[in-house]
């Protein structure tokens, strides 16, 4: 017996060690990504039980003439295609600036990923429950650029984007299972005279995701900008 | 240090003699396993090993594998029939084209396992899993290079419906 219980205590230590600390030098670049109020969404299952769900989000870059260069993160339900009883809905509507200015068009006629085809051109992860920290270094790109990020819950209804607008209404946001409220755009440019930017919201996405262009009356939009508290890019120096 | 816990594991298995072995079949909505189990003569326990695989990692499909030691011990003996509670450390190895990870798991389970035509037993299992994993992930290309930390976190509810057979 005392043998079993010093095997399983050795096997239970094994998994203790955490070598996940993310350290900066000089110049690279911290994106903090705090939550707002709105960033846990009540999304229905069934049967009136709800799931608190993190909104789905991309954080990528361009130039100054607003061409794509990378993305720096994208969490994976849109990355892999991983919805949960999506039922075929490819929820277009989800990220869609970020989509067409990635401007890959898949084997559908659609610009997102798909489960046989993920992307696989940077890092996606599951949507943090908490603040997230991305660590940028530069390569072959030379300041000034752009850093933009989308944000997007699914099912966030509000007063303007209800969930029984019809189809070829303005407000229609894909449906039952549709956005809502759509995607909201956030935008800074990156000068490396500036220590600390943060990004600023710059309106919002097509909300049925039929284009990538950006919609600037933000003012019928209530919860939704406070899904994110503040998305900032600092300028490292040695730690 | 794998290494030396899967050796102290052998070691352990073949210094008791068993009278019984069983071979068994797992089957849960998230993975699947062949096991060997051994009923030992020194201990009042029964071990099982079983190699698996499972599809909670990003990509969700079943190309995982994991592999885990089960201890189990009656609780409640009818004639033919058990109540039985477990323990279970195991590991876990993700396979996807984001991240390579693998990590400790551990869970404890309450079974019922029915006996018929001598040698098969079917049986059931439900329980609590815990295994979690922080680690860096990393990206290059031509324009950047990019790191955060991301976690692995597997499904803390555990059910099992199973087959086994005795020989």
């Amino acid at each position: 017996m005392r043998r079993i219980l010093l095997l399983v205590f050795c096997l239970m230590s094994f998994g203790a060690c955490d070598d996940s600390i993310l350290s900066y030098s000089n110049n690279d670049l911290k994106i903090e990504i705090k939550t707002g109020k709105h960033w846990l969404h009540e999304f229905p299952l069934f049967l009136g039980i709800f799931k608190d769900n993190p909104p789905q989000f991309a954080v990528w870059m361009e130039d100054t003439s607003g061409n794509y260069l990378s993305t720096i993160y994208v969490t994976s339900k849109i990355a892999t295609e991983s919805w949960i009883a999506n039922k075929g809905n490819r929820r277009k509507e989800a990220l869609p600036h970020w989509c067409h200015q990635r401007g890959v068009e898949y084997e559908d006629g659609f610009m997102l990923p798909t489960k046989e085809n993920p992307f696989t051109d940077g890092i996606t992860g599951a949507t943090p429950k908490t603040d997230k920290n991305i660590k940028l270094a530069l390569n072959e790109i030379e300041y000034p650029f752009v850093v933009k990020a989308e944000i997007n819950h699914s099912t966030d209804w509000n007063d303007y984007y209800p969930k029984n607008a019809k189809k070829d209404d303005e407000n229609f946001s894909g449906g039952k299972s549709g956005s809502g409220q759509p995607a909201l755009i956030y935008s800074g440019l990156i000068d490396e005279n500036n220590e600390s930017i943060e990004l600023k919201i710059i309106g919002h996405s097509s909300v049925d995701g039929s284009d990538g262009l950006i919609y600037n009356d933000i003012e019928k939009i209530t919860s939704a900008k406070s899904i994110i508290k503040l998305i900032k890019v600092n300028i490292m120096e040695q730690e | 240090m794998k290494r030396l816990y899967c050796i102290a594991m052998i070691f352990f298995l073949i210094q008791n003699t068993y009278a019984e072995h069983k071979f068994n079949l797992d089957f849960s909505f998230n993975k699947y396993s062949v096991g060997y189990q051994l009923a030992l003569e020194k201990i009042p326990f029964k071990s099982k090993i079983s190699l698996g695989v499972s599809n909670q990692d990003i990509n969700s499909e079943f190309d995982d594998f994991y592999f885990d030691f089960q201890f189990s011990r009656n609780i409640i003996e009818f004639s033919h029939s058990n109540i039985y509670g477990s323990i279970t450390p195991g590991i876990y190895f993700a396979n996807n084209d984001y991240y390579d990870v693998n990590m400790f798991y551990w869970g404890f389970d309450i079974g019922y396992e029915y006996s018929f035509l001598e040698n098969h037993i079917v049986y059931i299992e439900s329980g609590y899993l815990s295994g979690k994993k922080d680690f860096i992930q990393n990206y290059n290309n031509e324009v950047i290079s990019v790191s955060t930390r991301e976690n692995l976190i597997l499904l803390p509810f555990n059910f099992v419906i199973g087959y086994g057979f005795n020989f």
